[in-house]
C-alpha cells in the first residue's frame, strides 16, 4: 500500500504543487495544502477508483487551497481577491521570456474558477473531461469559462507584448 | 504543442485574436509544471508512516496491507466462539433461577410423594401395613436426607 502511495506521490506531486502555487502564491502554504491533499488521499485510498486518482487529488488540492484563501482573507482581502484583477499592468519592451513571467502573474490575477481552469487545462494539459470533473462543472461550462479566461489573457497580452 | 479544443470555442476569432492566441499558446508552453521542492517530496513520502503511527495497534492489524480481508472473517468467528464458550462455562445461575429450579424440584417431589402414597395404599391393601412401611420409609428418609429442601418446599406449598 505504501509503495502504491509512493508511486502516486511521484506521479502527481508536481501537478498538485503547481496548482497550489498558482492558487496560494505562498510556497510554504502551498506545501501545506499539498500535504493535506495527500493525507486525504492516503485516508481515502480504498474508496477512490484507481483510474480517478489524479482528478480526485486535483479537486481536493484546489478545494483545500480555496479554503485556505477564505481563511486567510476573511473580509476585504478575500473580496479583493474575488474581484477581477487587472494583472501586472502594461510592460514596455518585454522580451519573450519576460512574457512568460508576465503570463504567470496574469494567471495569478484571474479570478476563480478561471485561474484553476487555465492552470489545469493550459498549463497542466488535463483533458476537458478531467477539468470538468475537478471543478465540478459541465463540459460546456468548462469551454465557455476557459474561453473567457483566455480572452482576458489575450486582452492583457495585446497591451504588453512588444 | 497545440492546445486541443482551442478551436472549438463558442465564438469565432476575429482580427488579431488568432495571432494573440498563438502567442498565448507559445507562452503556455514555457510554463512547465513546476517541480515540487524536495522538502515537500520528503513530507509526502512520510505520510503513510505518520498516519500508521497515529493509529492504534488493532487498527494497524486490520489494515488491508497487513492482514488480508479474508483472514478477518474466520478470525472474528473464532473470537466470537471463544467468547461464547467462556460466557457459557463461567455463567453462574441467578438467585431467581435457583429459586425457580427449587420450585420445580419441589413440585416433582410432591408428585413422587403422592405416587409413593398411592403405591403404599396399594401395597397395604395387598400385603399389609408392615411391609408398606418397610418399603416406603427408607425411600422417604433417603430423599429427605439428600434433598433437605423438599420438606421445606412442601411446607411452603401447604401454606
Amino acid at each position: 500500500m505504501s509503495r502504491k502511495f509512493r508511486q502516486w506521490v511521484d506521479d502527481y506531486q508536481d501537478q498538485a504543487w503547481t496548482l497550489a502555487r498558482y492558487l496560494l502564491k505562498d510556497p510554504a502554504e502551498a506545501e501545506d495544502a499539498c500535504q493535506e491533499a495527500f493525507v486525504k488521499l492516503w485516508k481515502n485510498q480504498d474508496r477512490i477508483d484507481p483510474e480517478r486518482i489524479r482528478p480526485w487529488l486535483m479537486k481536493v488540492t484546489r478545494n483545500g487551497c480555496l479554503d485556505r484563501l477564505r481563511r486567510r482573507r476573511p473580509t476585504e482581502e478575500w473580496q479583493e481577491w474575488q474581484r477581477a484583477d487587472d494583472g501586472p499592468g502594461p510592460l514596455q519592451d518585454v522580451q519573450q521570456h519576460e512574457l512568460g513571467q508576465w503570463l504567470k502573474h496574469s494567471i495569478n490575477g484571474l479570478t476563480e474558477p478561471y485561474r484553476s481552469l487555465v492552470v489545469l487545462r493550459d498549463v497542466q494539459q488535463h483533458s476537458y473531461e478531467e477539468v470538468a470533473n475537478v471543478l465540478e462543472l459541465s463540459l460546456s461550462q468548462v469551454k465557455v469559462y476557459l474561453h473567457r479566461a483566455r480572452k482576458q489573457l489575450r486582452e492583457q497580452l495585446a497591451e504588453v507584448r512588444p | 504543442m497545440t492546445h486541443e479544443g482551442h478551436n472549438d470555442r463558442p465564438d469565432a476569432k476575429t482580427g488579431e485574436e488568432p495571432l494573440l492566441d498563438r502567442q498565448l499558446d507559445s507562452l503556455f508552453e514555457q510554463l512547465e509544471i513546476e517541480k515540487a521542492p524536495p522538502g515537500l517530496t520528503r513530507r509526502l513520502y512520510r505520510i503513510p508512516e505518520e498516519q500508521q503511527a497515529g493509529q492504534g495497534w488493532w487498527r494497524r492489524l486490520l489494515q488491508p496491507a497487513q492482514a488480508p480481508r479474508w483472514v478477518l472473517v474466520p478470525a472474528l468467528a473464532a473470537a466470537l466462539l471463544v467468547v461464547g464458550v467462556f460466557l457459557t462455562v463461567s455463567r453462574q445461575p441467578s438467585q431467581a433461577e435457583i429459586f425457580q429450579a427449587r420450585q420445580d424440584l419441589a413440585v416433582a417431589f410432591s408428585y413422587i410423594d403422592k405416587a409413593g402414597a398411592l403405591t403404599g395404599q396399594e401395597i397395604q391393601s395387598v400385603l399389609g401395613g408392615k411391609l408398606r412401611d418397610e418399603l416406603r420409609d427408607p425411600v422417604k428418609e433417603n430423599l429427605s436426607k439428600h434433598m433437605p429442601f423438599t420438606e421445606q418446599s412442601r411446607k411452603e406449598e401447604s401454606t
